[in-house]
């Protein structure tokens, strides 16, 4: 299991660093509710400090995002485990 | 195709949440039961993986992206209730942390893109590996490509009970987009299956 999970990291790793040349059309939905008029009704009612996967700290914009997938991949990894033993071993 | 807040009246929202949140009760106490010690630490790897994914959007059509959604793969894997678990992990997260998605709609988002992907998306690949004798390969493709059909249409569906854009026009532009980004949600999750078929075939779920 330790080598599945080295090996998978190596992947986010890679995955997290492409990610600034990831397309930045808008994607289905959002596209849809350009065409029809509706996108202006999008309201945001958190302001996040990483809010579209871009720290605002950091000026360099591919830096930047790469850093926000870093968080969010940590966060992500931690709290799914912690979900997964909770649930498994905590008696509810 | 995460609905951000604003696109969905009370009613709809509420619904949607009320709909995500017993099926994730559900989920909790089926996992309880039948988790394997094994699985945890790839609850947590499949995890990073899938929100790492989800940010690689590719061009599809039209100056439009689309991105891997993971519902699929993630059901197959862990099996479709501690898949459905990880799967709202990963958008609660994306909601509260990355503005992508709503909290409000955090429901419906939960509904579309994880109960749909792992619950659904788990019995229509079981079902064509078995009228397709065991092909996962064609089965996995189907079945991922059907989740982000079937996610699409419940979002317009959504829109249109809110009354944000008729079904008639929303239905067909939503489902037809989707139709051309879930053939890369088919691929992807065909081939990431391929190759853990190949690797290490034990750590998919097994229906116990």
């Amino acid at each position: 299991m330790k080598k599945i999970i080295l090996y998978s990291f190596i992947i986010i790793i890679v995955l997290v660093i492409l990610s600034p040349i990831a397309s930045s059309s808008p994607d289905g939905l959002e596209k849809v509710s350009e065409i029809f008029n509706f996108s202006e009704k999008g309201i945001i009612l958190i302001n996040s400090p990483i809010a579209d996967y871009s720290l605002r700290l950091i000026k360099n914009d591919s830096l930047s995002t790469i850093l926000a997938g870093f968080i969010g991949v940590l966060i992500v990894f931690f709290l799914s485990l912690a979900v997964g033993y909770v649930i498994k071993r905590v008696k509810i | 195709m995460h609905i951000p807040d604003g696109f969905l009246d009370t009613k709809t929202w509420i619904s949607f949440w009320a709909i995500s949140f017993s099926s994730l009760s559900i989920a909790v106490k089926k996992v309880k039961n039948q988790l394997e010690e094994k699985t945890i630490p790839l609850m947590g790897v499949l995890g990073a993986f899938v929100f790492a994914a989800q940010m690689l959007n590719f061009p599809v059509l039209n100056g439009t992206s689309g991105h891997f959604v993971g519902g699929v793969l993630i059901g197959i894997i862990l099996g479709p209730y501690a898949g459905l678990i990880v799967m709202s992990v990963i958008l609660l997260l994306q909601s509260l942390l990355f503005a992508d998605g709503g909290i409000l709609t955090l429901g419906a988002n939960i509904f579309n893109m994880g109960l749909i992907g792992t619950i659904f998306g788990y019995y229509i690949y079981n079902f064509f590996k078995k009228i397709l004798k065991e092909n996962f390969f064609v089965a996995s493709f189907i079945a991922g490509w059907l989740s982000i059909v079937l996610g699409a249409f419940f979002c317009s569906l959504q829109l249109s009970i809110s009354g944000i854009v008729p079904l008639s026009i929303g239905l067909p532009s939503m489902v037809g987009i989707h139709a051309l980004i879930g053939i890369g949600e088919g691929l992807i999750t065909s081939l990431i299956l391929n190759f853990i078929f190949k690797v290490r075939k034990d750590l998919i779920y097994q229906k116990v």
